[in-house]
């Protein structure tokens, strides 16, 4: 969800690709195409195998063949999305394949993500906690999400959000304005 | 043990009135004992062992042996620190022998060793407790005169003390190093350049069970510039291990740490008659 | 008493077997554990490559240096008669050299596993006896004397055991370095060719540790393992 919102909010701005990785099939990839979150072209889905998140931290060739492959194709590209699903807690990016890293828990995972750390929760640039709005039906509290994040990620950033309904995509969007497109400060960053 | 330069050999036993007294005792310079003090709140004997000395010096061969007899219970202590002085050829070696029957209780605890400039000093400590005996054994190392802003300029320093209960090793612990070699360690894992050590043995004096978060207590001690860790040993009891920013705060440390055990093992409060 | 295939250096079939031991995909349970690293990644010990380096070259090799290899070096001469009591004795020896618990426990799992593992792949080998000699006299496990179990068995020179020993202990280490810290796969392959690179002298100073001399630890990691024993959360277990 993440991706095909900032997919429709910058493409018209910005030269855009995204990368998908999927165990055995592309169905990230092919989700992003049916919502016409950019041309097909600029949309590649890997096939990882195994599991995604060796193919972005361990072994990253496959991710890096696809993101050579678009920078080719598309040499005026700009920003470059490297999306890996599933919610494992020890997932993290390479950062030899990314600049950035934002990490998307889900609130109906339960409010006691956050607690558990791990080098996504900790150390990603900017942590998202999605789905807010379903708080109430899975009896998850959102304060103590709150406190947890803050308890683990100390100074490093990280929003509540719904995407879906894009609550509080602004405030994501202008994070990477500001943290990863290095535009001018915005007036009201995220504060957690 | 012709060998040996300087020895002390004590031997602890309980009376029929249940104090512990020096069944036996010899020593040989530079050892020198105090008169012994029966401590009897924690029922136990202090025995103080100076060294007139004050340090240990090239070529010193030091033997010590204390044995603790069942039901009886000892601490020995120092007055002062033990200064390992500058040695321009040889070294110095001091074997330590402690022996803990069923029921006995032994703590040594020492003042720091202090390795001086150009030293060479080497401590072997074998430590023997029966099942059901109990000991509290603490090193400590100060890295130099810090008071002449002499610091980790000692050549070697090698620290090897084997723990054994019921005869089975529990624990096997190696330090040999040089000053630089501990001070750049001691810089990495930002401890500053004054940082002092202790290394804690306790093993309990009975099997009673003792409360899980029993650690709780001893890991709260870690604060801005003391560090502090203990785990549990194969063989029952845990190590202890402390590293603090300077020697007052390394003391302040250890006394609090006795402190704060002496709630599960009473002996541990005696009053170690120091200021 | 079981035959063992000699030491063989006229073909390189130890070599596959050795390969097999040391591969990431044989399971010993090696990667549940950072050895430490956690702990002083939480305390801001280690915080990037530069740091873990430092960690390396100043905790990690001297260790292996004094302690495991030594151990995996005596315990494969004691197993070429096979001298049950003195292979025990390093069992032992290699348990007590750990005062943090998680760090023992760490060494005694996968060393464990090694050893059953290898004689369910070779009965009736040296590796089925050790394991009933383990079980009858309540050896713990040792990860340093399983490797040398699996060079005995595989009929390696003790240069080659020792390598894999070296070798596989800094991979496991960077492995879980990178799943802790944001370093990269390429950054982690550059560290472990540099820690590779003084293997040759610290090999050699291993061999000659006499059994008395067994032993180096480092306080300020056994301080952070024995608190992380005790951490709120954590991803390895040790």
């Amino acid at each position: 969800m993440l991706c095909l919102k900032l997919c429709q909010r910058l493409r018209d701005r910005l030269s855009l690709a995204v990368v998908t990785n999927d165990i055995y099939c592309s169905e990230d990839a092919q989700f992003l195409i049916r919502h016409s979150a950019l041309p097909a072209e600029r949309i590649v889905g890997v096939e990882t195998g195994g599991c995604p998140h060796t193919a972005i931290r361990d072994d990253t060739t496959m991710n890096e063949q696809a993101c050579r492959a678009l920078e080719t194709r598309f040499p005026d590209l700009q920003l470059l999305l490297v999306e890996s699903g599933g919610d494992n807690l020890t997932a993290t990016f390479s950062p030899e394949l990314v600049d950035t890293f934002i990490y998307v828990i889900d609130v109906a995972e339960g409010d006691k993500i956050p607690r558990k750390g791990g080098p996504a929760i900790r150390h990603s640039d900017l942590l998202i906690i999605n789905k807010i709005d379903l708080a109430p039906l899975v009896g998850a509290d959102l304060g103590i999400m709150d406190r947890d994040a803050r308890a683990q990620r100390g100074p490093r950033p990280f929003l509540f959000c719904d995407l879906k309904r894009e609550h509080n995509l602004d405030a994501v969007l202008a994070w990477i304005e500001h943290h990863v497109l290095f535009a001018q400060r915005p007036s009201s960053g995220p504060g957690g | 043990m012709t060998e040996f330069s300087g020895h002390l050999r004590l031997r602890a036993a309980r009376r029929a009135d249940g104090r512990t007294v020096l069944a036996e005792q010899a020593f040989r310079a530079p050892f020198h004992l105090s008169k012994p003090y029966w401590e009897p709140e924690a029922r136990t004997l202090i025995v103080q062992v100076v060294n007139p000395t004050a340090g240990v010096l090239a070529g010193d061969r030091l033997e010590s042996s204390l044995q603790v007899d069942p039901d009886a219970a000892l601490i020995v202590t120092t007055p002062s620190a033990s200064r390992i002085f500058q040695m321009r050829t040889g070294q110095a070696l001091s074997r330590q022998s402690y022996t803990v029957a069923a029921g006995g209780w032994l703590e040594v605890l020492p003042e720091p060793l202090v390795p001086h400039r150009g030293s060479v000093f080497r401590q072997e400590t074998r430590i023997d407790v029966a099942p059901g005996g109990g000991v509290f054994f603490v090193d400590q190392l100060i890295p130099g005169r810090l008071g002449h802003a002499e610091a980790w300029q000692w050549a070697q320093l090698t620290l090897e003390t084997e723990v054994r209960v019921g005869g089975e090793l529990a624990l096997r612990e190696r330090l040999s190093l040089s000053g630089a070699e501990l001070q750049e360690l001691a810089a990495f894992f930002g401890s500053g350049p004054t940082c002092c050590f202790a290394n804690a043995l306790l093993i309990p004096p009975t099997l009673e069970p003792v409360p899980p978060d029993w650690w709780q207590p001893l890991h709260a001690l870690q604060e801005a510039g003391v560090r502090l860790g203990a785990s549990a040993l194969r063989r029952g009891g845990w190590s202890l291990r402390l590293a603090a920013s300077g020697p007052l705060q390394l003391r302040d440390t250890v006394q609090e740490v006795r402190r704060l055990l002496a709630a599960q093992f009473p002996r541990l409060g005696a009053n170690l008659r120091k200021l | 008493m079981m035959s063992e295939p000699a030491t063989n250096t006229d073909d390189h079939a130890w070599l596959l077997r050795l390969l097999q031991a040391g591969d990431s995909f044989y399971p010993t349970g090696s990667y549940a554990h950072s050895f430490g690293l956690e702990a002083l990644v939480q305390d801001g010990v280690i915080q990037d490559r530069a740091s873990l380096r430092q960690f390396l070259f100043l905790s990690v090799l001297p260790a292996l240096r004094q302690a495991e290899l030594p151990l995996a070096a005596h315990a494969w001469r004691a197993l070429a008669g096979p001298d049950w009591k003195a292979v025990g004795e390093l069992c032992v020896l290699s348990s007590a050299l750990k005062a943090p618990r998680e760090l023992r426990l760490a060494s005694e799992q996968i060393g464990r596993q090694r050893a059953e593992l290898l004689a369910q792949l070779h009965p009736g080998s040296l590796a089925a006896t050790f394991c009933r000699e383990a079980a009858e006299n309540r050896w713990p496990g040792s990860a340093a004397v399983s490797a040398a179990l699996e060079g005995r068995v595989a009929g390696a020179p003790l240069p080659a055991v020792l390598s894999g020993v070296y070798y596989s202990a800094i991979a496991a280490l960077l492995s879980a370095g990178m799943k802790l810290l944001r370093l990269g796969q390429n950054g982690a392959q550059t560290l472990l060719s540099e820690a590779l690179a003084p293997a040759p002298a610290i090999l050699s100073a291993a061999t000659v540790v006499p059994v008395s001399e067994v032993g180096w630890f480092n306080p300020w990691l056994d301080i952070a393992a024995a608190r992380h024993e005790f951490a709120d959360a954590r991803m390895f277990i040790s």
